[in-house]
């Protein structure tokens, strides 16, 4: 096993950070053991179940599949970055809420960031394309329906605020 | 008959923290000392257990302990599992137990 070390600088949620890590340190462990932000969830390991899911430069990925240093030079977002400062929260996370779209949460923050990204990108999508969108995120508890219930009423809402 | 809440949604009070990445799962519980554990389940399906040779695995570099069953009952009786490896890294361990299992 390599014990090189790199210096990654990388922005999360806006704030810049500087930090020398073993080369093969994963991402989602840099998150949660460097920077102590453990709602990215580690899942499966190996990039089937989302749950690791951050905005890497804007766009979903599997912090389970990506090392620390790929991250040097990025911006990424984490479920902590999504709602806004002072308190609020994103339509995502108050739509869940209103839907039941989570029970025991592990899950959630993946599915909160792949959802952000599809609906920056999906402004106004029927439920055929949030099932779709949604396909590579596992929740074991919801069967998915409250999840699409959700989805739509940010989107709605979302669109009622532009 | 009416009720308040059979029928009508509640609002569950635990939901904010699970949204906001704040919540506390087993695996983001951080105490000094802690190690990552390797569960070790029998590769033969419903055989009698016969040997566990934990010796190869001991000798792995940053391995700190290799328990079987019979001397970690308490730590391993929630699960099938037959014997366990403990280490502070967690590569450490991805290769620890092939070949530890015997059936007679």
């Amino acid at each position: 096993v390599s014990s090189a070390q790199r210096e990654v600088t990388v922005t999360v949620n806006g704030i810049r950070y500087q930090h020398r890590v073993e080369a093969r340190l994963l991402l989602v462990d840099f998150l949660r053991h460097e920077l102590a932000l453990t709602g990215t969830h580690v899942g499966c390991e190996h990039g089937v179940c989302g749950a690791c899911t951050v905005l890497y430069d804007g766009l979903p990925a599997r912090s389970c599949l990506l090392f620390a240093p790929q991250a040097d030079g990025h911006e990424i977002v984490t479920v902590e970055g999504l709602a806004p400062a002072g308190g609020g929260l994103h339509p995502l996370q108050e739509a869940f809420a209103a839907t039941h779209a989570l029970q025991c949460g592990f899950c959630t923050p993946g599915i909160l960031i792949t959802m952000a990204a599809f609906l920056a990108e999906t402004p106004e999508p029927d439920e055929a394309a949030v099932r779709e969108a949604l396909s590579g995120n596992l929740c074991r508890c919801t069967a998915y329906q409250h999840i699409v219930d959700g989805v739509l009423l940010a989107a709605r809402r979302m669109a009622g605020m532009r | 008959m009416t009720t308040r809440y059979v029928g009508a949604p509640i609002a569950r009070i635990e939901d904010r923290r699970l949204l906001i990445g704040q919540a506390l799962f087993v695996d983001d519980v951080d105490r000094p000392g802690m190690l990552h554990v390797a569960f070790l389940r029998s590769p033969h399906a419903h055989a009698r257990l016969g040997v566990i040779d934990l010796s190869r695995v001991r000798e792995r570099p940053g391995v700190i302990a290799a328990l079987r069953r019979r001397r970690s009952r308490r730590l391993l009786e929630a699960g099938s599992a037959t014997g366990a490896t403990a280490a502070h890294r967690r590569d450490d361990l991805q290769p620890a137990h092939p070949g530890a299992v015997g059936a007679r």
